[in-house]
């Protein structure tokens, strides 16, 4: 096993330790089952929860603080003085981050879905959206301090508020994406004025793909570039 | 652990014209310095430097100018140079939910050994620091002592040539303590290039002759300890004591070869400044006891390793 490999699984295995994180793990699928089954919400509904609201959050949860947590820390130390590219030792705790998310909300996804069909669209989907946001936020949590409060006027106002904008700009959002992929309405303000189709699904698929290697891209130039280390 | 220093890149450190920033502040300026095998005390009062120093080795910081080389590589942007290059860093930090053994295990695989050999590997570093029977322990339980031997063993456990401690003995016991004195003279014995950061002399004096000394930034003394020692012995040392009749002992022992100075504080206080401190020490109760006197207080505003680096740093022709 390669040492990146071996890092991802470290932290991964450090997530999922912990109470909060499993109680996330737990919970979702669990709300999911409950909201279709007991509450007979619509497969649609659930299916715009899960995709629109908690793939986002939870990987700004995550996500935000890739490094940033270490850093704080001070354990940042221990990874970065080995021979690994910091870059790889980036990815691994991005994809550590990404982990916990992709475990709850992608059995969310599949109890959201009404058909086989469904299913697959709604996971492939919730896999490229944890894809895409946590890899964006954590390349936010590298460029500011407090990523968190950036994350959430983007995911509850910058985003909620492009969504029903009639024309091209909608599809500039993430989630217009992850609705097309996912096979999920789009809003619109009225019937007269639709948002615009972002268009076939694999245009969704390849924008959510762009974004996150864009982002780790970018990301993995800033932290071989960057003193990391808090310096009080 | 095999013991010997791995072939791998030449062991040595050279820090060449480098100064280093924070904000306005100049944490390191226009050091230059070159480390070969065996170990180094690099001693400094508190902010003096030495863990930015360390930093830019450990290629955790950059410089604003110069460059630094470990074995001949950029540790900023070569991290293959940590194969060669183990760091116990200052702060007290870990994974703490993480046993001894699955921490330092941990790290030894992103040296790029498999999951056996890297056991074998931590084992027998934390054995070497005195934790055999506490490997088992998770770190959040241990003592600081025990943290700091895990901290050392992360470090050596890849077998490294070059070794950097940062402040390696904070909050050992004294058996501890000993104990990794002998560690870190072991390892310079066996041709490591060790580098020790510490504000306290004899704790370094303990393990090397070899000092490098900073403040305020700069490279204030660099050579044998022996050398800064003799300074020490030449030194004016300020003795304060306080007496019912300090003007009366003051004419007492002004008159001695070796006291330079009395000068009397105020109606109870003596300040005495001497060139030898063990003949002082002989006279002063001697001559308190012929003029029926009875010390109060006795004390010395020169004791603290601050004043130390003052005399050895600020004073005309200190040591370079």
């Amino acid at each position: 096993m390669s040492p990146a490999l071996f890092w991802a699984g470290f932290h991964l295995r450090r997530n999922l330790g912990r109470r909060g994180t499993m109680l996330w793990v737990v919970a979702l699928p669990l709300v999911a089952v409950l909201m279709r089954l007991a509450f007979d919400v619509p497969a649609e509904a659930v299916g715009q929860l899960v995709l629109v609201y908690l793939v986002p959050l939870m990987s700004l949860a995550f996500g935000g603080g890739v490094l940033r947590e270490e850093v704080e820390d001070q354990t940042l130390t221990y990874g970065f003085t080995r021979p690994l590219d910091r870059a790889a030792i980036y990815l691994a705790r991005l994809a550590a981050a990404a982990g916990p998310v992709a475990i709850a909300t992608l059995p969310a996804a599949v109890v959201a879905a009404g058909s086989v069909e469904d299913g697959v669209r709604l996971v492939a989907a919730a896999a490229l959206g944890t894809a895409a946001h946590t890899s964006m936020f954590g390349l936010w949590g590298l460029l500011v301090s407090r990523p968190t409060w950036l994350g959430l006027a983007y995911v509850l106002v910058w985003e909620q508020a492009l969504q029903t904008v009639p024309g091209w700009l909608s599809t500039v959002t993430l989630r217009s994406h992850l609705r097309n992929l996912g096979g999920l309405d789009q809003p619109s303000m009225s019937s007269l004025l639709p948002s615009a189709d972002p268009g076939p699904w694999w245009v969704s698929a390849l924008v959510l793909a762009t974004v996150t290697v864009a982002c780790v891209g970018l990301a993995g130039w800033i932290v071989r570039r960057k003193e990391l280390v808090l310096t009080r | 652990m095999s013991g010997e220093p791995q072939p791998g890149i030449e062991p040595g450190i050279e820090v060449a014209g480098v100064t280093k920033l924070y904000g306005t502040v100049r944490a390191l300026d226009e050091i230059d310095l070159r480390l070969g095998p065996g170990v180094t005390g690099l001693l400094g009062p508190n902010g003096s430097g030495k863990s930015t120093l360390l930093k830019l080795v450990s290629g955790q910081l950059r410089p604003d100018t110069g460059t630094v080389r470990v074995g001949g590589l950029d540790p900023f942007a070569q991290p293959e140079v940590f194969r060669s290059l183990g760091l116990c860093p200052e702060q007290d930090k870990f994974y703490e939910e993480q046993t001894g053994e699955s921490f330092v295990t941990a790290l030894t695989r992103l040296h790029g050994y498999g999951a056996r050999e890297a056991r074998e590997r931590a084992r027998a570093a934390l054995t070497r620091v005195g934790m055999a029977e506490h490997m088992g322990k998770r770190i959040q339980a241990m003592s600081r002592g025990m943290r700091q031997r895990t901290k050392i063993a992360q470090a050596i456990a890849h077998d490294p040539p070059i070794v950097l401690l940062d402040e390696p003995l904070t909050g050992t016991d004294p058996i501890g303590r000993a104990d990794l004195i002998a560690l870190v003279r072991e390892l310079g014995q066996q041709g490591r290039c060790v580098v020790v950061s510490s504000h306290v002399l004899h704790e370094v004096e303990a393990m090397t002759h070899q000092v490098v000394m900073v403040r305020y930034g700069r490279l204030r003394a660099t050579g044998d300890i022996a050398r800064l020692r003799a300074l020490l012995d030449d030194r004016p040392y300020r003795f304060r004591v306080e007496v019912a009749r300090p003007r009366a002992l003051a004419a007492a022992l002004v008159v001695l070869p070796h006291v330079r100075a009395a000068e009397v504080v105020d109606a109870t206080t003596l300040e005495l400044t001497t060139t030898d401190l063990a003949a002082l020490c002989r006279a002063l109760p001697r001559e308190a006891a012929a003029l029926g006197l009875v010390i109060d207080r006795l004390g010395s505003p020169d004791a603290d390793l601050e004043s130390l680096y003052r005399y050895l740093i600020e004073r005309p022709g200190g040591p370079t």
